[in-house]
């Protein structure tokens, strides 16, 4: 280990070494140094936060593609249900589809849940069962009625592709606990959002903090399935040992032959700790019971998986975790345009039990303090109908909410108007909810930078405040 | 000038040792030193942009720092440290008075940076040009103490710096890793084993320049370091975002690049044609033959990232045009211009009102398709129709058709009435052939095809008037939409008429928000009036678009804006076309020309628009607008981009964009020639002498050899000849250096080889580990150019805009460059291996070292695939009676372009029991080791 082990020695600055260290600070965890040693080479905190005590060491990410209404889940909104069907009384912003129609009361109803009282619809009857944990933020708003930008705003920070995801930075900023494992995992369960592989994109940070995209199916990930089988493989790759251990001598250990060296040998065992992660046949029945894995309702069963797997990439250190919706046949995503009833409903149905199965999992394996839970979509929907019986877009103000972690439990913030269209207390931009997030994690967002184009880049750009009553 | 700097160790610590060899440094450069700790450090509160100053205090100026600001005094006095405000105010152990100010999170000066700001105070505090924008004057090549290392000067420069550092080079590199280097570095191929063997056999200076002088002239040599050229222009093949529309055509572009490079095109005209080939009307010199025409070369404009029905067109439009200004700049100037959106640059002399001048040109400028005609097939049977027509035309009596509707029931503003008003036609324009003599007034005669003439009643565009078989296109002045609707009147076949609004063109792939911007028109015998809705996008600017695609034609005789109306009132007019019958001996000459006339091939280029400047937008919201920008190239430049903006340049004409080709590749701006040496540079040792390829800006790197890079800069401003500088440093002894081994004092002293004191060990990119598999399985499909192979789908790649078919396993066994590129459908093996993301500049890939590597080299099919040829191939050796050990021999001489070792072959065939199994399992191994994919 040349390289890398000098640079503190040397005192060159920090700078110079994410421009230099071929490998980038997350295969350094992967090679077997982690984020301890990192910290001693003054460039990581350490996995108890980088800038000050963390109060979440992991996060788990329900992306809810298309975006999920507002008013039909925790913003209850009795106006609306009284102007349902006549003429909308705001003045009405753009929309994707210009097919803005009459106010749209909820399908559903709302009551008040758990000693906090937070009201969730019948949409999500299994989360309402959690209100205690939630800390539900009713004034977010998006700066796209797009969802690719959307997406990316949500995901980067930026509008555009091309910047680093909030696992990459997170990656990059904390390290990786597993040694086996990513430090930044998708779960794709069978949606990809529009935008692609650029919503889980490292960007410009160093490849290794890329979204490593895992399936909830057996495979989990393309070319962890030994190509051939298991001895002759291992023949064959102690031979391709003996011949980079020569390479390496040859080149007087220059630590990219090593590093690669060692790379080759996690590979290796990937492919069998892969399959162990997936393997849920050692889960409890209580649990799957719990989870809803085995329900008939395949869109269910397939998120109950994702969930369930996200524990388990928890408890092997994975720092972030992005779980994605399953395919739901004639309304995927949560993207409503017609058919709001129909369409949120089934999607409510597979994602609502495998929710609260997790959140629940969590605490009573004592894991959701450490974890923080978000669940988000890109934007919120209009209160307002598209055409008769669906919603458009609507970024203007919408709701998010975190769990576990170190944010503030039973709790709501901020609000929107009347009628659920806009913000109109304590409107959060998406820097703000990604500065409060970093600062969970023990991350300054203002300190988390990468030179680029010119400038330190940040997640947060150059805006974002870190939304202090929404922390514990 | 030298200084002592020892009793600065007391105070800056043992950070110092490293800058402070024999305890002398030369005087810091304010450009090179400490331009860039007040970039990073100060200037955001205290630099360029006046709207974020901080106590009237810039530091970026000598004036700004050793002049007194009211009553306040002076920050820095030259020459005393002691008695400078800014030297306290950063040593201060006060963190309320300390600056960078803690309270806002920021850090302290680290005592070596402090040490250098100074030395530079106590030497004068000197301010001088940004190194990069000093003008190119060419070094002379320095003296050294050990000149026998020394081959030409680019070595002088090297061994100079190294002895000025107590070091001496390495020796030179083993023939055999020499070879390899420069076979991958000049065609991102592996040397064939023939190849190797013969140099091996007489590694001579000579025969190294034959290798070279060979390399060069391969078609090789345009793939690789076109494809460097593609990562700066962020090129792909479709648009990403929701549905990843294709862009159709993008691969003519990329072929341009191959053929410019092979041709070895001269680099300023390759910079100019990439700007604004479509102005150039000239024969090139020296003709290219084959090379597609300079419009083809503008097509990386528009190989941007696209949304599909944005709800906000004008913020949608400026955004690209960010990502257009973004590229442009740091590919062509090392800038970066897109900081300057909301306000003045915080690090260089770039004002907000620099980056809408650019706005300004990009907006009178229009994506189009443009017609290509390969050998002149079109061009010379146009020629002879043409003869053909004013033949028949004087021979022509009688025959009119029918009178227009009045266009007076039309309720509106006319904004072209072809039949009125013979202007109407000004600041139109027209690519193809068919509208070429489109413009007839009532009365005039048209001959269509040679077998039907007639006189028009109504005054009309009409792209049919000689033959029905040519392409064209004709386009209108861009005009801002003031009314509900535009009307247009027109009759034709297989053609269309189109409104571009705030230049958004994705309605052709999805009409969402657009719907009526786009109407064929499909009826040749009926004036029909076709509305188009445009109530969502008043003020916006527009311009409209007349197609005929051939195999028919196109007429218009007015384009009126108004409201809403009622169908009666526009309603459809038929026309008797009274034909008059001519003598067939009178018209055969037409008509054979008529037919068959070739189709034109389309590329993607960018086109002159209506010329007009942009507004400075007031934090880049277009809804508050400031002055004007007048169309010019950034204002400090080529002055000194720390003083303010003396000098303002002269709006520039048309779109602005072939004067701003001539800026950029003006002898007084050093940037272009800085840029493409640097790059040269980077590409083949591995790093740029400045590290930031693209960043030449306060917050980029200065260079590691200065004078190196303006000695090979200005040679190259000479004659802008490519070749000519990848072969004088390819020739140079510093290319062929070893990367081992690796001194103590090297260690300590040139830890990174900043300093050149040896070579990098390099991982090969993604391409070049594919293609050099293609090479030892003996697949590869040298074909050069064409659309591009269709890409491998994996289970993992899913999403909307998916192809419906996955392509060959093996690529069609062309290069890597001739794969698709689609952004949402990236090849993960590519991207694994560091191929960018498509999105913006990148000159200099990340080069990663991930398991995920691993696991592709393991268990990937197309890995699996290319070694079981290449195992297969071995294996027909031995069964033809050659040894296992030759055969396998023969294997790592092609894998690793050396000769092999005893104890390795060894290895290996204790691998093989003659099965093919074995034999795959033996390829396998030499392709998944690391001396496969690494360049030491």
């Amino acid at each position: 280990m040349h390289h890398c082990g000098q640079f503190q020695s040397l005192g060159v600055t920090r700078r110079e070494m994410l421009r230099s260290c071929a490998c980038g600070f997350g295969s350094l965890a992967f090679g077997g140094l982690t984020a301890d040693v990192l910290a001693k080479a003054g460039v990581l905190g350490g996995s108890s936060g980088l800038h000050h005590p963390a109060t979440a060491k992991n996060i788990i990410f329900l992306f809810m593609d298309g975006g999920v209404s507002q008013v039909d889940s925790f913003d209850p909104k009795p106006k609306l249900q009284a102007l349902n069907g006549q003429p909308f009384p705001m003045a009405k912003e753009r929309t994707q589809f210009n097919e803005n129609g009459l106010t749209l009361g909820s399908p559903w109803k709302f009551a008040q849940h758990g000693s906090s009282g937070l009201p969730v619809s019948d949409l999500f009857p299994h989360i309402a069962t959690c209100t205690d944990d939630l800390c539900v933020i009713r004034s977010m708003t998006s700066k796209f009625s797009e969802h690719t930008n959307a997406n990316y705003f949500l995901h980067t920070g930026h509008g555009m592709a091309g910047r680093p995801s909030m696992g990459a930075w997170m990656s990059y900023g904390l390290g990786n606990d597993s040694d086996e494992l990513p430090g930044f995992v998708v779960l794709n369960g069978g949606l990809v959002p529009p935008g692609g592989q650029d919503c889980f994109s490292s960007g410009f940070l160093p490849v290794v903090h890329q979204g490593s995209r895992f399936r909830p199916d057996d495979g989990g990930l393309d070319c962890v399935e030994p190509a051939v089988e298991g001895l002759r493989q291992r023949r064959m790759l102690d031979t391709v040992k003996v011949l980079d251990n020569e390479f390496a001598r040859r080149l007087d250990h220059a630590d990219v032959i090593e590093a690669s060296i060692r790379n080759q040998e996690l590979a290796f065992r990937m492919q069998a700790s892969v399959p162990e992660l997936m393997e849920l046949a050692g889960e409890s029945a209580a649990t799957h019971a719990l989870y809803g894995t085995d329900s008939t309702y395949m869109p269910t069963s397939i998120f109950a998986r994702e969930c369930l797997l996200a524990r388990r990439m928890v408890e092997r250190g994975v720092r972030f975790i992005e779980l994605t919706c399953p395919v739901i046949a004639g309304h995927d995503r949560w993207d409503q345009h017609t058919g709001l009833l129909k369409g949120h409903g089934d999607n409510a149905l597979a994602v609502d039990q495998p929710i609260a199965g997790l959140l629940k999992d969590l605490k009573s394996r004592g894991m959701l303090d450490e974890t923080l839970v978000l669940w988000a979509g890109e934007f919120g929907r209009t209160p307002f109908a598209q055409g008769t019986d669906g919603r458009d877009h609507n970024p203007f103000g919408y709701t998010v909410w975190m769990a576990g972690g170190g944010v503030k439990p039973g709790f709501a913030y901020g609000q929107t108007d009347e009628f659920g269209y806009k913000v109109v207390e304590h409107p959060l931009e998406m820097y703000d909810l990604h500065a409060t997030i970093l600062h969970l994690m023990g991350i300054d967002h203002r300190k988390l930078t990468f030179p680029f184009g010119g400038r330190d880049m940040r997640l947060t750009d150059v805006h974002g405040h870190v939304v202090r009553d929404l922390l514990a | 000038m030298a200084i002592q700097v020892s009793m600065w160790l007391g105070v800056a610590g043992a950070t110092m040792a490293s800058t402070a060899v024999q305890g002398d440094v030369a005087a810091p450069s304010y450009g090179r030193d400490i331009a860039p700790i007040l970039a990073h450090r100060c200037f955001v509160c205290h630099g360029p942009d006046a709207s974020t100053r901080k106590a009237k205090l810039r530091l970026d100026t000598s004036k700004g720092a050793t002049e007194k600001r009211g009553r306040r005094p002076a920050v820095i006095v030259p020459g005393d440290p002691q008695a400078s405000v800014l030297w306290q105010r950063i040593i201060t152990d006060d963190l309320e008075d300390r600056m960078p100010p803690a309270d806002k999170g920021h850090d302290a000066i680290p005592a070596e940076e402090a040490a250098l700001i100074h030395a530079w105070i106590k030497a004068g505090a000197p301010y001088e040009t940004h190194w990069s924008w000093q003008p190119l004057s060419p070094p002379e090549p320095p003296a050294v103490h050990d000149a026998s290392w020394v081959a030409g000067d680019i070595d002088r420069f090297v061994v100079a710096q190294l002895e000025e550092r107590g070091l001496s080079p390495v020796s030179q590199a083993d023939p055999a890793a020499r070879l390899r280097r420069v076979h991958h570095d000049l065609t991102g191929l592996p040397p064939s084993p023939q190849v190797v063997r013969a140099f091996l056999a007489d590694p001579s200076e000579d025969a190294w320049e034959a290798q070279v002088n060979h390399l060069l002239a391969d078609p090789g040599f345009g793939e690789t370091w076109g494809r460097h050229w593609l990562d700066l222009v962020r090129y792909a093949q479709t648009h990403g975002h929701e549905f990843d529309y294709p862009i159709d055509e993008a691969w003519r572009y990329r072929d341009w690049v191959i053929s410019a490079l092979n041709a070895n095109m001269p680099w300023d005209q390759f910079v100019r044609e990439q700007i604004a080939g479509d102005t150039n009307r000239q024969q090139r010199i020296p003709d290219i033959p084959g090379l597609a025409p300079p419009a083809v070369a503008t097509g990386w404009w528009w190989l941007s990232q696209g949304t599909h029905a944005p709800v906000d067109v004008r913020m949608d439009e400026l955004d690209r045009i960010d990502n257009q200004i973004d590229v442009f700049s740091r590919t062509f100037l090392g800038t970066t211009m897109a900081c300057a959106r909301c306000h003045d640059h915080k690090f260089d002399a770039i004002s907000q009102k620099d980056y809408y001048a650019m706005v300004g040109v990009i907006r009178s400028s229009r994506r189009c398709y443009a017609y290509l005609d390969p050998d002149g097939r079109i061009d010379k049977r146009v020629a002879a129709m043409q003869h053909a027509k004013r033949q028949i035309g004087s021979h022509f009596t009688g025959g009119q058709e029918s009178a227009r509707a009045p266009q007076s029931a039309i309720d509106g503003n006319v904004a072209w009435d072809f039949g009125e008003d013979p202007e109407a036609i000004i600041g139109w324009s027209t690519s193809g052939w068919s509208f070429d003599e489109a413009l007839h007034p009532p009365g005039s005669v048209l001959i269509t095809d040679g077998l039907s003439a007639g006189r028009v009643g109504v005054g009309q565009i009409n792209s049919g008037g000689m033959a029905t078989g040519l392409h064209g296109t004709a386009r209108s002045p861009s005009f801002t939409i003031n009314a509900p609707y535009v009307y247009v009147r027109a009759r034709g076949t297989r053609s269309s008429i189109r409104l571009y609004v705030d230049q958004y063109w994705l309605n052709d792939r999805n009409p969402l928000l657009f719907e009526s911007m786009i109407h064929s028109v499909e009826d040749a015998g009926t004036w029909k009036v076709f509305a188009v809705d445009v109530s969502r996008y008043q003020g916006s600017e527009a311009y409209m678009e007349l197609i005929d695609d051939g195999d028919g034609f196109l007429a218009v005789d007015w384009i009126v804006h108004g409201d809403a109306m009622a169908d009666d009132v526009i309603g459809d007019v038929a026309i008797a076309h009274d034909v008059v019958e001519l003598d067939s001996a009178l018209l055969s000459p037409l008509a054979a020309l008529a037919i068959d006339i070739p189709a034109p091939d389309r590329a993607l280029a960018m086109v002159e628009g209506t010329p007009a400047d942009s507004k400075v937008l007031d934090r880049g919201n277009p809804a508050t607008p400031l002055e004007a920008a007048n169309r010019s190239l950034i204002m400090a430049f080529p002055s000194t981009p720390y003083d303010s903006h003396i000098t303002k340049s002269p709006t520039l004409s048309g779109s602005g964009r072939p004067g701003l080709a001539e800026r950029v590749l003006d002898p007084a701006n050093p940037l272009t020639a800085r840029l493409a040496v640097n790059r040269g540079w980077h590409h083949l040792m591995g790093r740029g002498l400045s590290t930031t390829t693209d960043d030449f800006g306060g917050m980029g790197q200065s260079p590691s050899h200065p004078e190196l890079l303006d000695y090979l800069a200005a040679h190259f401003q000479q004659d802008w000849n490519l070749k000519a500088l990848i072969k004088r440093i390819v020739m140079s002894r510093t290319y062929s250096m070893a990367s081992m081994p690796i001194t103590p004092d090297m260690m300590n002293i040139d830890p990174d080889a900043r300093f050149l004191s040896r070579a990098i060990v390099r991982r090969m990119s993604a391409e070049r580990l594919r293609d050099a598999m293609l090479v030892v399985s003996g697949s590869l499909d040298p074909e050069v150019g064409g659309p591009s192979v269709p890409i491998r789908l994996r289970e993992s790649m899913q999403g909307r805009g998916r192809p419906e078919t996955s392509g060959p396993i093996d690529g069609d066994n062309r290069r890597s460059i001739y794969q698709d590129v689609r952004r949402n459908f990236l090849d993960p093996f590519m991207t694994t291996f560091d191929m960018p993301v498509p999105s913006s500049t990148v000159g200099r890939r990340t080069e990663s070292n991930v398991p995920e590597q691993g696991l592709i080299l393991l268990n990937d099919s197309m890995v699996l695939e290319f070694a079981s040829r290449f195992g297969a191939s071995a294996r027909s050796q031995v069964n033809e009676g050659v040894s296992q050990e030759e055969a396998i021999g023969n294997m790592i001489i092609a894998a690793y372009g050396r000769l092999p070792h005893t104890d390795e072959v060894e290895l290996l065939v204790s691998l093989s029991d003659d099965t093919p199994e074995s034999w795959t399992d033996i390829a396998h191994a030499l392709l998944a080791s690391a001396e496969f994919r690494y360049l030491y």
